[in-house]
């Protein structure tokens, strides 16, 4: 009997695909690619699902082997060359711009301002260029709600490492979001105390 | 006795993040929370950086899947093909 014969596969791995083609999209940064690694993912799930047996863990599951698909894709390989430079940013890098350019006074909730400003395909460009691990590690943790022990168990790392990982990565998040936010005219940065 | 009672804003501070994800273990919680009833600047934070993941999560949750794209994938599926290399 063919995998996809089964129910319960065809309908955890429908449940899951939706946000699976989002993480993949991140990751991939491109639609031919995400899909290609998501075709990789799939053949290898319908392959190990009768042994691995993943149960109640198969998005776990799945997106461990969505990861180890990606170490070894295409994809990867394509993007070695042009790496993007790591934005390090300090912790609440967006709070502290926010608040110089005058918008906590404006508002109780600046940081719902501030993202209004961006639509979401913008968000989706910053994560895409976050470096290779922190990319993967945050479209994990924002597509999906995960905790640390499940990151570190998708990315074969010790739960402390993806912790400080994902830490760092959003910091790196926070600042390629102002970039975005302040290269597409969204925020006038020289315009200290009257914010677009 | 030695247990901490109340923690500091640098204590509040570098165990943030672990706050909004949820996952500080319950003392650590309550002590947390006790400092921000009290404190408007890291309670502002806190608020912040927890409206910034939520609302960066549910735009990009909202970028839309092309619409035959999942249709696509598990045709696929059912014809797995030899990965490209």
């Amino acid at each position: 009997m063919h995998v996809l014969a089964d129910s319960d596969f065809e309908k955890l791995l429908t449940a899951i695909l939706d946000r699976a083609y989002g993480v993949a999209l991140r990751m991939a940064r491109g639609t031919e690619e995400a899909e290609l690694l998501l075709t990789e993912t799939i053949a290898e799930a319908v392959r190990r699902y009768p042994t691995d047996a993943p149960g109640p863990a198969f998005g776990l599951w799945f997106y461990r082997l969505l990861v180890e698909a990606f170490g070894k894709s295409r994809a990867r390989r394509l993007r070695e060359s042009k790496q993007p430079e790591a934005e390090e940013a300090t912790e609440l890098f967006l709070y502290h711009e926010t608040q110089r350019l005058g918008m906590h006074s404006q508002s109780r909730d600046p940081a719902a301002v501030f993202l209004a400003k961006l639509r979401p395909e913008q968000i989706a460009a910053a994560v895409e260029a976050l470096p290779d691990d922190y990319r993967v590690l945050c479209a994990l943790y924002l597509y999906e709600d995960l905790r640390y022990v499940e990151l570190a168990a998708i990315l074969g790392v010790a739960p402390s490492v993806a912790r400080s990982r994902l830490h760092r990565g959003r910091n790196m998040l926070q600042r390629t979001l102002w970039r975005v936010a302040v290269e597409s005219g969204a925020i006038q940065e020289s315009a200290a105390g009257n914010p677009a | 006795m030695n247990e901490t009672t109340f923690f500091t804003c640098e204590e509040t501070f570098r165990r943030m993040k672990d706050y909004v994800d949820r996952e500080l273990p319950a003392a650590d919680v309550a002590l947390v929370e006790m400092h921000l009833k009290v404190c408007g600047a890291c309670a502002s934070e806190y608020r912040f950086e927890q409206t910034l993941l939520r609302e960066t999560r549910a735009k990009l949750r909202s970028v839309p899947t092309p619409p035959d794209a999942i249709a696509r994938l598990l045709r696929g599926a059912s014809s797995p093909k030899e990965p490209r290399e």
